[in-house]
């Protein structure tokens, strides 16, 4: 009936699925969920409020992976920067790399000019398609935020390579730079080159930090539970290896 | 010194210089290499579409294999944006490639991030190396909960599991860093002997 060797991994992807069921629910009946403050969201504000102020563009780019976890994550960012945006009158860029993304991209900044009360607001032409191609796409966007001279740059998605030369125009230009992603070889360049770094994990809560949307919030809670599980199981799996039994290493390689 | 005359060299290294002088400003050597850049890639990547269409979708339909038509048609439906009155019909290929998009994407993060992650944490706790991945991982993955309030023992070790990624970021840092040196310097070596023939 079971595929060997995938038996654990359907009975964690099934309780992780029913956690996400259960505190989604219940938080919808109102159990109180906080997110924790993650200082490179509390930054977005900031970084639209310098573009207004400086009268100078927004530049956004969800990276350069195709629809992937992160790039969503970097999506529902996106439609939060929008709306502000819409509200200060700002000019926002975005660039994009791969042609599924970018048809998401489009419709999530329509959407959020829409819910902005500013549909008119939206300027095809900002929300621009780069290259597939990594490297013509780093080298089309430093030219946007050389060339358009951009008060803020938000990066916010899967970044690769391209990651340090991005973030390097950006602080050449003197922009505000907030930037985020899920490749653990990158961050460290973010880190060096931006004002305000998102690690990894802490992209997934942007939904439920912006929207504060009850099924956000509990499947977050529920991720929460699945890590405090996993620990357990470490520490749990670590003593019992380390005592000569690796009972839990043959059950969770079945 | 003895120049090359071969023009896809000479392509090559002035094309490495219009990168490079970016680095002192924006300029319309940059900007041209840029534009060839983005314009090659664009074509290379409509014959690489094109190929894969004829060789995955429309050649085997012709074959016979005649459910290939329903991707056909999805792909055929992305183009719909471009028609007002039709354009909402770009969001059932849009709806599909995110659930399958994200779909696959679970499946894969159960096996490599969850449960892997698990099994090469269950170290032999006898070493000092097995110690400081056994800590790592446990501290740095306590780092993330991120609604729960942060505790006297999740205080400490979330701070700590900060430090280990920190510790680990500037290791990758410096491993990449190496990486692009050596890259850099077969940009230079390329310039120097194949295109100048020093």
């Amino acid at each position: 009936m079971f595929v060997e060797g995938r038996i654990f991994d359907f009975f964690a992807l099934l309780i992780s699925t029913g956690l996400m069921g259960i505190f989604m629910s219940l938080a919808r009946k109102g159990m109180e969920i906080n997110v924790r403050p993650i200082p490179g969201f509390e930054a977005i504000d900031e970084a639209v409020g310098r573009a207004a102020e400086m009268g100078k563009p927004l530049h956004f780019t969800p990276g350069f992976g195709g629809l992937v976890a992160a790039t969503f994550a970097g999506l529902e960012v996106l439609s939060h920067v929008t709306k502000l945006a819409a509200q200060y009158d700002v000019r926002l860029i975005v660039t994009v790399s791969q042609p599924e993304t970018f048809a998401v991209t489009e419709q999530v900044m329509k959407q959020a000019y829409l819910d902005a009360g500013k549909p008119e607001a939206f300027r095809p032409e900002d929300c621009r398609f780069i290259s597939t191609d990594q490297w013509a796409y780093a080298s089309g966007v430093i030219g946007v935020l050389y060339r358009e001279q951009v008060a803020s740059n938000i990066m916010i998605g899967q970044f690769a390579a391209e990651a340090l030369i991005l973030a390097e125009a950006g602080s050449t230009v003197g922009a505000i730079q907030i930037a985020g992603t899920t490749n653990a070889y990158q961050i460290p360049f973010f880190v060096v080159a931006c004002d305000y770094v998102i690690l990894g994990d802490e992209m997934f809560a942007a939904g439920a930090h912006f929207s504060k949307n009850e099924y956000h919030l509990g499947s977050l809670r529920a991720e929460d539970i699945v890590k405090a599980l996993c620990i357990g199981f470490m520490i749990v799996g670590a003593i019992m290896v380390t005592s000569g039994s690796d009972a839990l290493v043959t059950l969770l390689s079945k | 010194m003895r120049i090359s005359t071969e023009i896809g060299v000479w392509v090559g290294a002035l094309a490495a210089l219009g990168i490079y002088s970016v680095l002192i400003k924006d300029n319309p050597f940059y900007r041209m290499v840029e534009h060839i850049f983005v314009g090659a890639s664009a074509g290379i990547a409509v014959v690489v579409g094109l190929n894969t269409f004829k060789s995955t979708a429309w050649t085997p339909m012709t074959e016979g294999n005649y459910l290939l038509i329903i991707p056909m048609l999805l792909g055929l439906l992305l183009y719909t944006r471009y028609f007002p009155s039709a354009a909402w019909l770009n969001r059932i290929p849009l709806s599909f490639l995110m659930g399958t998009s994200a779909g696959v994407a679970m499946r894969g993060a159960v096996e490599s991030q969850i449960v892997g992650q698990i099994s090469a944490t269950m170290v032999n706790l006898s070493s000092i190396d097995a110690w400081i991945v056994f800590v790592g991982t446990v501290c740095s993955l306590s780092y993330f909960f991120l609604t729960w309030k942060t505790g006297k023992v999740t205080g400490v070790t979330s701070k700590l599991g900060r430090y280990f990624m920190m510790a680990a970021f500037g290791a990758a840092f410096g491993n990449t860093v190496m990486g692009r040196v050596s890259a850099a310097i077969g940009r230079f070596t390329f310039i120097l002997k194949n295109w100048l023939g020093f």
